[in-house]
């Protein structure tokens, strides 16, 4: 199951805009259509869409949310072991590599391009430690 | 979810067409993934007898069962064909960011046919595959290829396989690079892709991955992960020669537990290990012919492993890995990686050479270039030999004098081969069609199995690495088994029925021919071809089935119910299926035995292997009884066939058609 788009949409193109796999297609001031074969049900568009217009895989509305208050990835590096699921799972590229300190040559994730960041969660949920938190 | 895609690409570059086609769960619990997958629809879709230069071979791209599962050490991808070099099933492991993105795009693995009339690279993401012209990058480096390709998506960074000049001017010891320099190397698969005029293969999907069970997986991760991040504390490198000497010197044998590598590969990375491993006879010196007193610890101090991590800016690790035996160093003012154990062997100790500059050189110059180090150096040292014979003269090396241990003429050495110029353009196919073609008994140093330069590990010391470099599909591999990796995978506590070694043993009971170490032959490799279908790291295997939980990651992960013994059953039908490809080739399977000389006939008169001989006839024929397999011929028997219920029809199916 995928997001599909209701007939709420207003056509404002922000979903399309935001659709970090570029699912979504339509033309202004029109009903916008998810492709399901791609969408990877990241939510940004459920996120932005300010008609609340857009459903999630289980078939609840999604809530517009400011961007500022968009969930961030927070890595425990107490428990983080530098194993980089979470920058390859990542499908803005928004998380990359810090720099290893003096004391650890492991170096460590970070939000490297924090306004590229979605929140869509995908980072910890890829982590095999559970060392990142959605916050 | 389930933790494979269901479905693989097909990619036709003479039609420029692809086609999905669906696998069933059935499929996956009979191949698990990974070299699984690609055995069986290799051996399925490779007419006998093809080229491997032709369009009518198939490389395959594949990742493990478990890469993206939440399990670790599970980030490793395969490439598989016909090898061009040694004439058998091909295949090379590699670890990166290949694995993830490979499922990211939606498949478990691309399977490549036909070939192109001009450069192309095959660029995927989650719409789905694109062909694309290559000609720009076409005699661009790996470096360079893959810095360009990153740039080339719309969303995220893609990951990226590609090929240098090595497999673009079709040298049989090309390998696939991935990550900046990381390294498909054997089998020649390079060339494959070369031949295809297929420049690189760029994934940039991100689609979800993950398991059925994600909290029982992180259960199971959390113990593996805190033993892969703690260890005792490490001295100084100084320590490690005389570990090694230790060894040497100890009048038994210890079973090795792989837990105490860890602090090493993660302090050292596999470079921990050179030094020593000379000094206790693993590492071949001198072409095979020499021992730890030709190359001695004044020598081998080039190859101390903290001079080697001096230039080491920061750990690398491969997807999934919580160990990061990998280094990123700073070489002539750009980023490297740092060589590995089986390049600084083959640069240093093999060739008598003590530069460590030149170890760094050509270990950038070779993978820049996607050129297997383990071939190339394996190459030089028997042209180095060839040389000091006679065989090979100033008249065919313009006047280069090959002598032992030159760092000047080795540097040389590599840029003629990797330019294929002068007498690099017959040293860059390997050393066995060197010596055919210069004569006068020279195939009789040239090191290898079926035509493949087999790796740093001295079977003299440890007799498994002669059995399985020898009845290995792909032969010359290191990394298929030993008597070392037994120990150290402790099949015996989840595997009822395999035999558990004693703690201590007399190192002459390693060079007897029984059915116990005829046993532990089969239990590596079907162990070895499990975790090859999962995209395990054997770094990570080697800490033990009781602290890396394969076994049980692999039914949290699917749903299933499977026992070890079925796991590891699956892994004798993955090694069975590997071994009907070369069956149907018409290969002789005693044919491709490792060089004598590397199994100790003669043996030899001086160092840490002196006196001994591995009797290699007999281990194989024992191994080949006992995997099922006609003992004098290697060759599957029908009986076991129908056990793994494999279909021994050797039709060739057809590529599906485009869709």
């Amino acid at each position: 199951m995928a997001y599909c788009i209701n007939e709420k949409c207003i056509g404002c193109s922000l979903c399309a805009r935001i659709c970090p796999v570029a699912a979504i297609e339509g033309h202004l001031h029109s009903i916008y259509v998810i492709d399901a074969a791609v969408c990877i049900e990241c939510g940004a568009c459920g996120r932005v869409c300010p008609a609340s217009a857009i459903q999630d895989a289980t078939g609840s509305t999604c809530s517009h949310l400011k961007r500022a208050s968009w969930p961030r990835p927070e890595v425990d590096f107490a428990f983080c072991v530098s194993c980089i699921a979470c920058i390859q799972a990542c499908p803005v590229s928004c998380l990359g590599l810090g720099p290893p300190d003096s004391r650890d040559p492991h170096a460590r994730p970070v939000l490297t391009l924090p306004d590229r960041c979605i929140g869509c969660g995908l980072c910890a949920d890829s982590c095999p430690v559970g060392a990142i938190t959605m916050k | 979810m389930k933790p494979y895609c269901g479905r693989i690409l097909w990619v036709n570059l003479t039609t420029g067409t692809f086609a999905t086609e669906e696998l069933p769960e059935s499929f996956y619990r009979m191949y698990l993934s990974g070299l699984g997958l690609a055995a069986s629809l290799l051996y399925q879709h490779i007419p006998a007898g093809t080229d491997p230069l032709g369009p009518d071979n198939i490389l395959a791209f594949v990742s493990g069962l478990l890469t993206g599962s939440g399990s670790l050490f599970t980030g490793r991808w395969m490439a598989a064909a016909k090898s061009p070099l040694t004439g058998t099933w091909g295949d090379a492991n590699c670890g990166g960011t290949l694995s993830p993105a490979i499922k990211q795009c939606g498949y478990d693995g691309i399977f490549v046919s036909g070939a192109s009339d001009h450069p192309v690279y095959l660029y995927v993401d989650n719409h789905g595959p694109q062909l694309r012209g290559a000609a720009d990058l076409w005699g661009k480096d790996t470096i360079e290829t893959e810095e360009l390709l990153k740039k080339s998506g719309g969303g995220r960074e893609p990951s990226v396989a590609c090929i240098g000049p090595a497999g673009e001017r079709l040298s049989l010891i090309a390998g696939i690079s991935n990550d900046g320099g990381r390294m498909a190397a054997r089998s020649g698969l390079g060339a494959v892709m070369g031949s295809k005029k297929l420049k690189a293969v760029v994934l940039a999907g991100s689609r979800p991955m993950g398991s059925e069970s994600p909290q029982e997986m992180m259960r199971l991760s959390l113990p593996c992960a805190h033993i892969a991040t703690h260890g005792i504390p490490l001295p100084s490198g100084r320590v490690m020669p005389l570990l090694g000497a230790l060894l040497r010197h100890l009048p038994a044998t210890v079973r090795m537990d792989g837990r105490l590598s860890v602090p090493i590969f993660r302090k050292w990375g596999t470079c921990g290990m050179d030094q020593a491993s000379v000094e206790w006879g693993d590492t071949p010196v001198r072409n095979w012919s020499g021992s730890e007193r030709d190359y001695h610890r004044q020598l081998s101090d080039a190859i101390d492993p903290d001079r080697v991590l001096a230039r080491e800016q920061r750990k690398y690790h491969c997807y999934s890995c919580p160990l990061g035996c990998g280094g990123v160093c700073e070489w002539q003012g750009r980023e490297t990686h740092r060589p590995e154990y089986e390049t600084i062997g083959a640069f240093s100790a093999l060739l008598m050479c003590n530069d460590l500059d030149t170890i760094y050189a050509v270990n950038d110059q070779l993978n820049r270039a996607g050129m297997d180090t383990i071939s190339a150096g394996g190459t030089i040292a028997w042209a180095m030999e060839a040389w000091e014979k006679g065989v090979i003269t100033p008249a065919d090396t313009d006047g280069l004098a090959l002598h032992w241990g030159d760092p000047a003429v080795v540097r040389r050495l590599v840029e003629l081969m990797i330019a294929r110029e002068g007498i690099g353009a017959l040293l860059a196919d390997g050393s066995l069609r060197a010596a055919r073609h210069f004569g006068h008994d020279s195939e009789s140093f040239a090191i290898q199995a079926g035509g493949q330069e087999i790796a740093m590990h001295d079977p003299r010391l440890d007799p498994g690495y002669a059995l399985h470099a020898s009845v290995e599909p792909t032969p010359g591999r290191h990394t298929t088994g030993c008597q070392v990796y037994y120990d150290m995978y402790h099949l015996w506590t989840r595997v009822p029925g395999l035999p558990t070694p004693l703690p201590v043993s007399t190192k002459a009971g390693k060079y007897r021919a029984d059915a116990t170490q005829a046993a532990i032959g089969v239990a590596n490799s079907c162990f070895t071809q499990l975790f090859n279908g999962v995209g395990l790291c054997m770094f990570g295997a080697m800490m033990g089935v009781d602290h890396i939980p394969v076994f049980e990651w692999l039914n949290a992960a699917t749903g299933w119910h499977m026992t070890p013994e079925e796991y590891m059953e699956t892994g004798r039908r993955i090694q069975t299926i590997r071994q009907l490809f070369n069956v149907r080739e018409g290969i002789d399977a005693s044919s491709l035995a490792i060089s004598s000389r590397a199994a100790g006939h003669p043996p030899l008169e001086h160092g840490a292997n002196r006196g001994r001989s591995v009797p290699l006839v007999a281990l194989m024929h024992d191994y080949w009884g006992r995997m099922g397999w006609d003992p004098g011929t290697g060759t599957p028997t029908a009986q076991t066939l129908q056990q793994l219920g494999i279909q021994p029809d050797t039709a060739v199916g057809d590529v599906p058609a485009s869709v």
